[in-house]
């Protein structure tokens, strides 16, 4: 039993690891792309949200539902390990916030953190499809200073 | 301007209390990982909240509720507490009606001043979890005691709370137009009307405006150069080419959808007149409500000169959700109202008693007849708690609000034929639960019952004898509740009980429920 413990850990931080590097991979692609278009940011960001949630090309829900893909990604992750949860959804507050909130806060921490921007709380609050999410995102670089002429605006 | 109990909205204001932690640290009242805890999560996280709180606080606005756009109280962990936000927030303040706070952790001192501020119903919803009972403990536990102040731990309950609280604006914000004739409390035929109005305005926020009967009827006649007999040389409110226009157009719609009519149209005119009068006067005072004695103005034989009685009045401020009641009984406009503002349905009023049985017979009472008991004798369950109500102010609109019943025309009059009555055949309606209220005289009481139709009567009669026969669960609890309230009891279709009751403790009065 210890010894399939162990095995499960370390396929766990494999799994991790390895959705770390694609999610960066695809940070770096909206970084290097000169100019960024909006196809291209919101098909490397898709890809990103996808790495970072631990989900597959496959598991794109219907109609681009951001909220769906939050919820998934809590669902299978809780299906594979509690390990996951707790590494994912830690983000427990005491003053009714959901865990599919904290997830998607968490994302757009990264997004800020990985683009050099900040978003805009409310409007990051009612995205509701992965083209809202883009769309925030891309208005948000055309407002930052180091984003200003490396965007292809049309 | 006539502004009906449909047309008030209830102001909810949307209350953020927030706060944003400015580093990094984690312990007792912190905790989470990694990027939960750096500066930038709570603000994003609030929103995320805050959107969740809106769209919940949305689903549970009926109509006449207006949520309004949030107000936002926010602070750091340096605890400030900025004299300006309160400021920025103050106006939005004043217009709410009812205030629903997202409150949390670290926040619900926030809330608890807002109440001290402001002085207004004050809610914590669900999604605080267990801070809905910080703030709400706290301002209960105040000594002064006068916060209004609900913890809810559903949203159902919030959702409902709101409809209670519109429906006390309702009352709060009724104005009773009332056409006296000798004293402006109560008339010789309804002594169980309010009986003081300003206590009843500073107990229920009702409002009284007056209008002399005499001043009134002269005034359903055209202008005359020097005047009304009543106020020589005064320009008066008189019938003019429109008004009669409108009383025209009234009496040509009732002739065109009336299954039966037994008067001409000629005979109709008085009673439309008056009605169009009413409505003028109603208008001018910013009343929402009507009422005129019955015997007083009676007796001025002014009705007898003039052809008409204020019963059609009656019957389409009715049918329109004005309450409008019968021998200026302001208690039951008022009763009128509640029932209006809690069921969005359209009123009856009338004469209410038991019709007892007695000697292996129901005995009669005013409005019943020999035919009708005997019918009901037949069932016996209508033996021992049977009910009646009367008077000939049915109409149009009982079962459903928005669309017309089958309805007929008969005159008051017997002898000579005048004023118009709308019959309404109640038998149609058999089986239909109702639910029925009445004010006590000094407002510190709301009688509530409920029945099931029976059968109606009186729709092929004449004069006052429209009534409604309904079995209520116990008639010797009812009508010993009734007996706190008085007489005139009025009814709309359906079971509003629970929103009766929450309404009359809202108000601050005793729900007296009939079993």
């Amino acid at each position: 039993m210890p010894t399939e413990r162990m095995a499960d850990r370390a396929k766990i931080r494999e799994l991790l690891l390895r959705s770390r590097t694609d999610a960066d991979s695809h940070i770096d692609k909206i970084r290097a792309a000169d100019p960024l278009t909006y196809d291209t940011l919101h098909e490397e960001l898709y890809n990103y949200v996808l790495a970072k949630f631990l989900l597959e090309p496959s598991d794109k829900p219907e109609g681009d539902n951001f909220n769906a893909l939050a919820e998934l990604s809590l669902a299978k992750s809780q299906k594979v390990s509690p390990e996951l949860v707790e590494e994912f959804d830690t983000a427990q507050s005491c003053d009714g916030a959901t865990s599919a909130m904290a997830k998607k806060v968490l994302l757009y921490m990264a997004i800020q953190k990985a683009l050099n921007i900040e978003l805009p709380a409310t409007e990051s609050a009612r995205v509701k499809t992965m083209q809202d999410l883009s769309r925030m995102v891309w208005n948000t670089l055309t407002a930052a200073e180091e984003w200003r002429g490396r965007l292809e605006i049309k | 301007m006539i502004t009906k109990a449909n047309e008030v909205k209830l102001n909810v204001l949307p209350l953020l209390c927030t706060i944003e932690h400015r580093y990094y640290y984690e312990g007792p009242c912190r905790f989470g990982k990694g990027e939960a805890l750096q500066p930038g999560y709570d603000r994003l996280a609030n929103a995320q909240k805050t959107e969740t709180f809106l769209a919940k606080l949305n689903e549970c606005a009926s109509e006449g509720i207006n949520i309004m756009e949030p107000a936002t109280v926010s602070r750091t962990d340096d605890w400030e507490n900025s004299e300006a936000n309160w400021e920025a927030i103050a106006p939005a303040a004043r217009e709410a009606d009812f205030v629903v706070v997202m409150t949390g952790i670290a926040c619900d001192d926030m809330a608890l001043e807002f109440a001290e501020r402001f002085k207004k119903p004050i809610a914590v919803t669900p999604i605080s979890g267990f801070s809905g009972t910080i703030a709400v403990a706290a301002l209960n536990a105040k000594a002064c005691n006068e916060y209004e102040v609900y913890g809810f731990y559903k949203w159902e309950d919030l959702a409902f709370q709101m409809k209670v609280l519109r429906a006390r604006k309702v009352i709060q914000t009724t104005r009773i137009l009332c056409v006296n004739r000798f004293g402006s409390n109560t008339s010789y035929s309804s002594v169980d009307a309010f009986n003081m109005h300003d206590e009843i305005t500073q107990r229920l926020g009702v409002r009284f405006r007056f209008v002399n009967v005499h001043e009134f009827f002269d005034c359903m006649s055209p202008a005359q150069p020097e005047g009304n007999h009543t106020t020589p040389g005064r320009k008066t409110p008189n019938l003019t080419d429109e008004d009669l226009a409108k009383a025209n157009a009234v009496c040509n719609d009732l002739c065109a959808g009336a299954k039966e009519n037994s008067m001409t149209r000629e005979k109709m005119l008085p009673s439309c007149i008056a009605f169009v009068t009413a409505r003028k006067y109603m208008d001018l005072k910013d009343c929402n409500g009507f009422t005129m004695p019955c015997p007083d103005a009676c007796s001025t034989r002014r009705l007898n000169e003039g052809q008409f009685t204020m019963c059609l009045t009656h019957s389409l401020n009715m049918e329109e959700g004005i309450p409008s009641a019968c021998e200026y009984d302001t208690d039951a406009v008022l009763s009128q109202q509640a029932l209006i503002a809690v069921s969005g349905k359209r009123p009856y009023m009338g004469n209410t008693c038991p019709v007892p049985y007695e000697n292996g017979h129901l005995s009669a009472r005013f409005g019943t007849t020999p035919e009708q008991l005997a019918e009901l004798e037949k069932d016996p369950r209508n033996h021992e708690n049977l009910y009646m109500m009367q008077h000939s102010v049915a109409h149009r609109r009982l079962a459903d609000p928005d669309k017309n019943s089958p309805y007929a025309i008969r005159n008051f009059a017997y002898d000579q034929g005048f004023a118009v009555t709308l019959r309404y055949d109640f038998d149609a309606d058999a089986g239909q639960k109702i639910t029925m209220c009445r004010f006590a005289p000094d407002g510190s009481k709301l009688f509530i019952g409920t029945g099931e139709i029976v059968m109606g009567g009186g729709y092929d009669g004449y004069n006052c004898s429209q009534l409604v026969y309904f079995r209520v669960k116990n008639q010797a609890d009812t009508w010993a509740k009734q007996c706190m309230a008085g007489n005139h009891c009025t009814l709309v279709y359906g079971d509003y009980v629970k929103e009766l009751t929450a309404l009359a403790e809202s108000l601050g009065i005793e729900p007296l429920v009939a079993d």
